[in-house]
Formats: structure tokens, C-alpha cells, sequence
């Protein structure tokens, strides 16, 4: 538990490091809650719309804290851990990504905020558990781009297109046909599906398998290249990320 | 010089990675600006609507790509000379920057030419987005020019920043909303047809950008850009 508030501490750090990081984030999150305040019909749309600007602000957040991740492992000596055996890196990871999804708090509920003071209706167990739901979403992708991230040569160059994937197709935002069915290959889909409320029924357990799904296969498929990069940074005394 | 400079660029990023990062990095991220609000209820995708949003997209790409040239120079190693004749400096952020602004505004000229509008209209409309493209690449220009950020941060800062703060006026987030201040952004008033206006908008934004040019260039502690 003290080690959990003690990456989510450091997050927080790494992440006001960037003073453009913090205007940017400030400025976007402020702007989408009153453009949605002002948009939204009713209360289920300002749902809808609330959990958009809440992934276009927080994916966008998340991808840039797995780019770094194994990096700052390195560089706060939380890998120390992992090398002694302490703690296995897969938990160590997951502990990392939990953190990043508490460290985006503000960009996530604000706009959940204005939606409920624009219709107070929106209040109530549903948008409690939708917010709960992108919480783990956005803890799932940060921990699934951390291992995808470490494959590439350039990660930084692999990252905006990571976020358009996320966004463009994991919310079906461009209505192509079948749109939605490709979205709902994804987790991001069930969590736009739930807050729409078409197919509130099995948008729950859907969500949860396909997030499940993806975080077994991504780990399987990429833990045992995630190594190299582990051996080239203590090799290098430096991040190889 | 120009030459030099973008060659240097090219040269620092690779290739394949400058140009996918000009072209489709850069109009899908047009795209998913307008698209994330616009189409969450279910609506299709209003083509006449993002066309006319021409009023947000080709301000806020040609300033964040004239203020973001400042890399350049570092990269050619030419700050120096344009310390001793800031006029070169100038003119080179001027004519380099358009290569990161032009595939989003070519988006949008070729789309108002397609746009179900009278031609006098159309013309107008595109016009006034090249106005709106030279005018706001000058105020970028200046902007390099007489504050210098003079650090990394202080550039990333004003790009990060620019995005949002040009999307409280009309556009893809607040709607078509004429009313009250949003009129005073870049398309508030060429969004509903009112080009005399906007125009009058445009001479205000290029006054400013001649009285930074003149604020500049007056002896002062030079400012340039460090890394």
C-alpha cells in the first residue's frame, strides 16, 4: 500500500514536471466540460459526451505515462524490486499503471462534474459505475501500451498513432460502417455502449472480458520481449526507452 | 536558406516520419477534433458543418506551425545569423512554416470548392481561409520573432496551449455560437456569411503583428531561442 502511494506520488511529480503538460491538460479538460455543459440535449447524451472528453483528455495522458514507464522504473529505482525479487515486474507494472489512472483523477471527473450540474439527473449509481469502469479502461490500456510501447525502436513515434486508434475506432468517433462493431473489439466501445445505454446489459460483462482479453494476450505475446529492453537499460546505465 | 532549413529538418527526423507526421498524423488529428462532440449522438458526420469550421482549423494550425519552427534553427545551427540580421531569420520562419500548415488547409480549400454553396460564396469562404492561413502564419512569425521563447518549454507552453484557447470561439467545440465574445475568435463572423467583418478581424490580428514586428526590432536585450 505504501509503495502504491509512493509511485502514485512520484506519477503525480513526473507529470506537473511539464508545465505544458499541466496548462494543456488544464485548459482542455475546462474547455470540454463547458463545451459539453453547453452542448448536451439531456442527460443521457451529456453522458456520452462527458465520457468522450474524459478519453480524449485521459488517453492521451496515459500514453505518454507508458512511453516513460519503463524508463522511470529505472529512473525512481523501483526496478531495484524487481531485480532482487522482491516484487514480480508484472505486478509492478500493474501497481504503475494503477497509479497513472488515479494520478488523471481531475481530467476524468471533472467533465462527469459539469455533465451533472448541467442536468442533475445524470447523478446516481450508473455514472458512479461508468466512472469506475474508464478508471480500470484507462488502467488496462496504460498497462497494454507499457508493453506494446517497449517493442518499437521509437516509441514516441509509434504514440500518436496508439491515440488515434484509441480514438478514432475505440469510440467509433468517425461513423464509418460498422463502426460500432469494430469499436466493440475494444474496450473503450463497451464503456461508450454503456454510457449510451443502447446495450446497458451486456456492456458490463462485455467490457470486462474484452479488457481482460487484451491485457492476458498483450502479456503473453510481449512479456518475454519486454526483457531486452530491461537488460539494454541496466546494460546502458541509462533508459533505453 | 529555406531550403536549408527544412533539408536540416527532414534530415533530423527522417524522411518517412516527417512526412507521415505532416500529412495524416496532422488531418487525422483535424478529424478527430471535430468529430469527438460532433458525433456523439449518434449523428452522421455533417460535412457542410466541418467545412465551415475552416474559421478554427487553418488559424490554429498555421500559429502552431509557425511558432513551432523555432526548432529549426537549432537544428541548422544558423541562430547566430539570424542574431546579426533578424530580417533573415524572419523571412526564413516565414516561408518554412507553411510546409506543416498546408496539408490541413489544402483539406479544407478543396473542400469548400466541393461545399453545396452558391460559387460567390465559396469563393469568398476561400479567400477568407487564405487570408486567415497568411495572416495568422505572420502573427506565428512575429510571435517567434519578438518574445523568442526562449526555451523549449516556453514554445511547448503556447502549442499546447493554442489548440484550446482558439476553441472557445466557434468551431469544433462549441459549435457554430455567434454570440457575445466568441464573435472576437478567428471565424466568428465568417462562420454566418459576415465577410466585410471578419476581413476587418484580419487587418486588426496583422496591425498587432506589425506593432509585435516594431516592439521587436527596437535595440532591447536580444531574445533567441536556447535549448
Amino acid at each position: 500500500m505504501r509503495f502504491t502511494l509512493l509511485l502514485i506520488r512520484v506519477q503525480w511529480i513526473d507529470r506537473r514536471a511539464t508545465s505544458s503538460f499541466i496548462i494543456g491538460i488544464t485548459l482542455q479538460t475546462a474547455l470540454l466540460t463547458l463545451a459539453l455543459a453547453h452542448r448536451a440535449t439531456g442527460a443521457g447524451p451529456a453522458l456520452v459526451l462527458a465520457c468522450r472528453a474524459a478519453l480524449l483528455t485521459c488517453v492521451t495522458i496515459v500514453l505518454l505515462s507508458a512511453m516513460s514507464s519503463v524508463q522511470n522504473e529505472f529512473r525512481y529505482g523501483t526496478m531495484e524490486n524487481v531485480l532482487l525479487g522482491r516484487v514480480p515486474l508484472a505486478r509492478l507494472l500493474g501497481l504503475r499503471a494503477a497509479s497513472c489512472a488515479v494520478v488523471m483523477s481531475p481530467a476524468l471527473c471533472l467533465p462527469f462534474a459539469g455533465a451533472a450540474v448541467a442536468f442533475p439527473s445524470v447523478l446516481g449509481p450508473r455514472t458512479l459505475l461508468l466512472i469506475a469502469m474508464l478508471y480500470l479502461c484507462l488502467a488496462a490500456i496504460c498497462y497494454q501500451c507499457t508493453l506494446l510501447l517497449c517493442q518499437f525502436a521509437r516509441p514516441s513515434a509509434a504514440v500518436p498513432w496508439f491515440r488515434l486508434a484509441l480514438l478514432l475506432v475505440g469510440m467509433s468517433v468517425v461513423p464509418f460502417p460498422r463502426a460500432r462493431q469494430v469499436a466493440e473489439l475494444l474496450p473503450t466501445g463497451w464503456v461508450i455502449a454503456y454510457a449510451a445505454g443502447t446495450r446497458a446489459v451486456v456492456a458490463l460483462p462485455m467490457f470486462l472480458a474484452t479488457v481482460s482479453l487484451w491485457t492476458c494476450a498483450v502479456w503473453l505475446a510481449f512479456r518475454k520481449r519486454l526483457r531486452p529492453s530491461i537488460e539494454r537499460s541496466l546494460v546502458d546505465g541509462r533508459a533505453a526507452l | 536558406m529555406v531550403r536549408l532549413l527544412l533539408l536540416a529538418r527532414v534530415r533530423q527526423e527522417g524522411t518517412s516520419q516527417f512526412l507521415v507526421r505532416v500529412v495524416p498524423l496532422s488531418l487525422l488529428n483535424v478529424l478527430l477534433l471535430f468529430a469527438v462532440l460532433a458525433t456523439a449522438d449518434g449523428r452522421g458526420f455533417d460535412l457542410i458543418g466541418f467545412t465551415l469550421q475552416y474559421g478554427y482549423f487553418v488559424p490554429m494550425t498555421a500559429l502552431s506551425a509557425a511558432v513551432g519552427t523555432w526548432e529549426v534553427e537549432l537544428v541548422a545551427g544558423v541562430a547566430e545569423e539570424f542574431l546579426l540580421r533578424p530580417s533573415r531569420g524572419l523571412w526564413a520562419r516565414l516561408l518554412t512554416s507553411p510546409v506543416e500548415a498546408l496539408p490541413p488547409f489544402a483539406l479544407f480549400a478543396v473542400l469548400i470548392l466541393l461545399a453545396p454553396l452558391p460559387c460567390a460564396q465559396r469563393l469568398a469562404h476561400l479567400a477568407m481561409a487564405t487570408g486567415m492561413l497568411v495572416v495568422f502564419l505572420l502573427l506565428g512569425t512575429v510571435l517567434g520573432y519578438c518574445f523568442g521563447f526562449r526555451h523549449e518549454k516556453a514554445v511547448n507552453n503556447f502549442l499546447a496551449s493554442v489548440t484550446w484557447v482558439l476553441g472557445f470561439g466557434p468551431g469544433p467545440f462549441f459549435g457554430a455560437r455567434t454570440s457575445g465574445v466568441a464573435r472576437l475568435f478567428p471565424g466568428g463572423f465568417s462562420i454566418e456569411g459576415d465577410f466585410a467583418l471578419e476581413w476587418l478581424k484580419l487587418a486588426a490580428v496583422t496591425l498587432l503583428a506589425g506593432g509585435l514586428l516594431w516592439w521587436g526590432s527596437k535595440p532591447r536585450r536580444q531574445r533567441v531561442f536556447t535549448r
